[in-house]
């Protein structure tokens, strides 16, 4: 979304929230949004307490939130709900929290914008280890719908800096297509759960669902622009698969949806507009770098 | 008037109204329990 369709419009779309909610505002900066997405989100999701405190990170205090918020689905396809882990050490969880801080300033010298963004959009980080889902998965975080604004975290001590920085931008870009969905609708919900109308997810490769095949396709594509736009002198992260393999997973993840009526009938206009935007990007890429080999 | 202040402004009585009307779906669904809640683990 950031890079899909550029930082306006991920700021009209906090811009419309707010000004829906709360009439027109005359706001000079990014930071002006800042307690005004908290408001709305209290109101919104009530079950999930938005972070009003100063510090981003928490741990061991207000992780009650993974529990609300990341169990319960009507379609838990990958056997996700016992996810959520142990606690890590507090000495773990110190050198994990100095690392996300790392990567977030990391992100700020490269690009304030974003950094701004950024914290408009997610207002708390937890950091808490990965259990096992039921075909021996662990995770390396995420999010939901349930708890926009939140984000989870299960570092390992191998991720580089770039990982974190990678990690930082597949959580941001799910929160920003959450946001965009409560501005336009992204889906139709009665028949999601039922396989038939499942399509292959760009990331993990699998038939699942429509709504986490169409993040994992805009997630992929965010994360190739980030390395193309900010990342490209860092050294190569690891959380996710060479950009080669990103694209080629993108166009299949994309072809599945369109070779499946019941998956392509549960989108509404706006996941069509995001994926067209997507697949010319990548095509036209490719087609580029074909004439110019 | 800054970049943000015209973006603001560029925001049409239609579009609240269809912000408006998204939002009340989307409360409504999960408060009724008939919208999943999407789990990203990744």
């Amino acid at each position: 979304m950031l890079f899909t369709f550029g930082k306006d419009t991920v700021v009209k779309n906090i811009a419309r929230i707010v000004v829906t909610r709360f009439g027109q505002r005359k706001l000079k900066s990014l930071s002006d949004f800042e307690p005004l997405m908290k408001d709305f989100l209290s109101a919104h999701q009530p079950n999930c307490p938005v972070n009003f405190e100063g510090n981003l990170i928490s741990a061991g205090k207000r992780e009650g939130f993974l529990n609300g918020s990341f169990k319960v689905s009507r379609i838990d396809d990958l056997f996700q709900e016992s996810i959520i882990g142990s606690m890590y050490t507090s000495s773990e969880i110190k050198s994990y929290a100095d690392k996300i801080y790392k990567a977030l300033d990391k992100i700020k010298d490269l690009d304030s914008e974003i950094a701004s963004i950024f914290k408009v959009y997610v207002n708390e980080i937890a950091i808490q280890k990965s259990g096992y889902t039921k075909d021996g998965k662990r995770s390396l975080g995420g999010t939901s719908s349930k708890s926009i604004g939140k984000i989870w975290f299960a570092p390992r001590h191998s991720f580089s800096l770039s990982d974190y920085i990678e990690l930082v931008a597949h959580e941001l870009t799910h929160n920003l297509i959450f946001v965009d969905e409560l501005n336009y609708g992204h889906f139709e919900y009665n028949n999601m759960g039922e396989e038939e109308y499942f399509a292959k997810s760009a990331i993990l490769n699998k038939n699942r669902p429509m709504d986490k095949v169409f993040h994992s396709i805009v997630v992929a594509a965010e994360i190739l622009q980030w390395r193309e736009n900010l990342l490209a002198n860092l050294p190569n992260a690891t959380v996710h698969p060479e950009s080669s393999k990103i694209r080629s997973s993108i166009l299949e993840s994309i072809k599945s949806i369109y070779a499946n009526p019941k998956a392509f009938s549960l989108m509404k206009d706006r996941p069509k507009v995001i994926l067209e935007r997507i697949h010319n990007m990548i095509t036209n890429r490719n087609n580029t770098r074909s004439l110019c080999s | 008037m800054s970049d943000l202040e015209r973006l603001i402004e560029s925001i049409s009585a239609e579009e609240v109204q269809e912000c408006q009307e998204n939002l009340r779906i989307n409360f409504e669904e999960f408060a009724a329990g008939s919208r999943m809640n999407m789990i990203a683990f990744d």
